[in-house]
């Protein structure tokens, strides 16, 4: 990783690592593209086995976008994390999606993560679920995904895109299952200030569910939740306690959604400018 | 095929001039190895079983040839040759948190990394290792290293530098956070602090201070660690 400083910003990327990985999968001069996957792309899993030779290339080029995704690029986190659900046994298509996700890397290699010394934007988070929209399981049952990231500076520290390992019976109870993990990462983040010396009041959460902000803020008991299991009532406890205090905002608004799907361009880019993505001409 | 898979047989085929030039740089890690006390020359005690070893060869980006010795770490007995091995390593986010703190507070960021970091490390089992393969001490072939600090590929490597490392920064006054303990802290009674990430061997300095910043940094250099 990277760290440079330029006009009271500070600048990090991974750039010689991914001038390395794109040359090594053949990907130097790539054809530009404006998003990781094809819009509308959605995978499917492989019903016989994967070649032995295919399998291992495929588990290579997901190692490298992985690290890249964990250090500098919340933009592939759902990327990457989708695709890397059939490293244990892909497709050559699957194989030709990761070149997709190169060609991406190959047009914005010139991005950097900015924080903005200028800015005064504290915490926050952003938060938001797709209901039932997961094709990858083996047993091709409907899971959900969840996805979040948090901001400081007007940049992203933290993301974080994943399927939901519990069947949800609706969207509502997918996005308070989402609610409830995200608390747990502010809670994380409250531990983390307060032995820096600096101590928050609370994080703000953004969603876009409002049943789900209604059953985190009021603990009733309705038919559409009653069956969630007790763990995932984090988040009304952490409500109560002050820890937390949840917002709306307006799905087209809710940058988290580009964690939990597949964006079409427009939208992909207007999220992107909010995680702190920026050209950075080095 | 890549350097950094060639072994000793693969130098031995190359043109005299380039297997000289090999083995000088494999004189040179010995040379620091022995500077650094790694090791000395012992008998084997009887029931022992000695480590193997390796050498790694590296191609720098400006040319430079590097020769590594390296510990076969899967040769060594659990119980026997190393217990603990886990080391903490600071989580990505906890670096990008610290850094966007360091840019909202207007910190300034030192950085500096710690050279063979490895080597500090003490080892707490009395461990043996075979004579490096082409570098056997003439007239006592048979003898063995008795290790004395942790060389690269040991199991407990990381840890013995992990542990090292917390010692040094403990003396400093630092100690490290419950939400990452690869995050040191030293808090001062004016309020101000001095933070420090650390990633293995690659470290971190920030505060609102800038000079009690410095200060840290070169009382952390001058700490006996040679570090750059």
């Amino acid at each position: 990783m990277r760290i440079e400083y330029q006009g009271g910003k500070t600048y990090l990327d991974q750039v010689p690592y991914l001038e390395k990985i794109l040359k090594c999968f053949g990907m130097a001069d790539a054809k530009a593209a404006q998003t990781p996957l094809p819009t509308g792309y959605k995978p499917e899993p492989f019903d016989g086995t994967a070649m032995v030779a295919l399998r291992s290339q495929y588990q290579s080029v997901i190692g490298s976008l992985l690290y890249l995704m964990l250090g500098t690029h919340p933009d592939l986190a759902f990327t990457v994390t989708q695709m890397a659900k059939f490293a244990h046994n892909p497709l050559e298509e699957h194989l030709l999606k990761t070149r997709h996700i190169l060609r991406y890397l190959a047009s914005t290699r010139k991005y950097a993560l900015v924080y903005d010394g200028r800015s005064d934007a504290g915490l926050y988070t952003y938060c938001d679920s797709s209901y039932g929209d997961d094709r990858s399981d083996a047993d091709r049952r409907h899971q959900s995904t969840q996805g979040y990231y948090f901001s400081l500076v007007n940049a992203s520290v933290k993301w974080h895109s994943k399927t939901q390992t519990l069947i949800s019976t609706s969207s509502t109870m997918a996005e308070y299952i989402a609610l409830s993990d995200c608390a747990c990462d502010c809670a994380w983040y409250k531990i983390l200030f307060s032995e820096l010396g600096k101590p928050m009041p609370y994080v703000p959460i953004y969603g876009d569910s409002h049943g789900a902000i209604f059953n985190a803020q009021n603990p009733v008991t309705q038919k559409g939740i009653k069956h969630i299991e007790i763990c995932y009532h984090y988040i009304q406890e952490q409500i109560e306690k002050g820890e937390v205090k949840v917002f709306a905002v307006p799905t087209t608004e809710n940058v988290a959604d580009m964690f939990t799907k597949n964006l079409g361009p427009t939208l992909f880019l207007k999220h992107r400018k909010q995680l702190g993505i920026e050209f950075y001409p080095l | 095929m890549n350097v950094r898979d060639w072994t000793t047989k693969d130098i031995g085929k190359l043109k005299a001039e380039d297997q000289r030039a090999w083995r000088k740089a494999q004189f040179e890690e010995l040379e620091a190895l022995k500077k650094r006390n790694v090791y000395e020359l012992a008998d084997l005690p009887p029931g022992c079983k000695a480590i193997k070893n390796h050498w790694v060869f590296d191609l720098k980006s400006d040319g430079h040839k590097k020769a590594h010795l390296v510990a076969k770490g899967f040769s060594q007995i659990e119980g026997l040759d190393f217990d603990e091995i886990f080391s903490p390593v600071i989580q990505f986010e906890s670096v990008r948190t610290i850094l966007a703190l360091a840019a909202l507070e207007k910190w300034k960021i030192e950085g500096l990394d710690v050279k063979s970091a490895f080597l500090y490390g003490m080892l707490d089992e009395e461990l043996y290792m075979e004579q490096p393969q082409g570098f056997k001490v003439p007239g006592n072939e048979h003898k063995v290293l008795c290790l004395k600090k942790a060389i690269y590929g040991l199991k407990q490597a990381a840890r013995a530098w992990w542990h090292e490392l917390d010692q040094s920064l403990k003396a400093l006054g630092f100690s490290c956070l419950y939400a990452d303990a690869g995050i040191f802290v030293a808090k001062h009674a004016d309020g101000t602090m001095v933070i420090i990430l650390v990633y293995v061997d690659d470290i971190i300095l920030t505060g609102p201070n800038t000079t009690l910043v410095a200060s840290k940094k070169k009382l952390f250099m001058d700490n006996g660690n040679a570090v750059t």
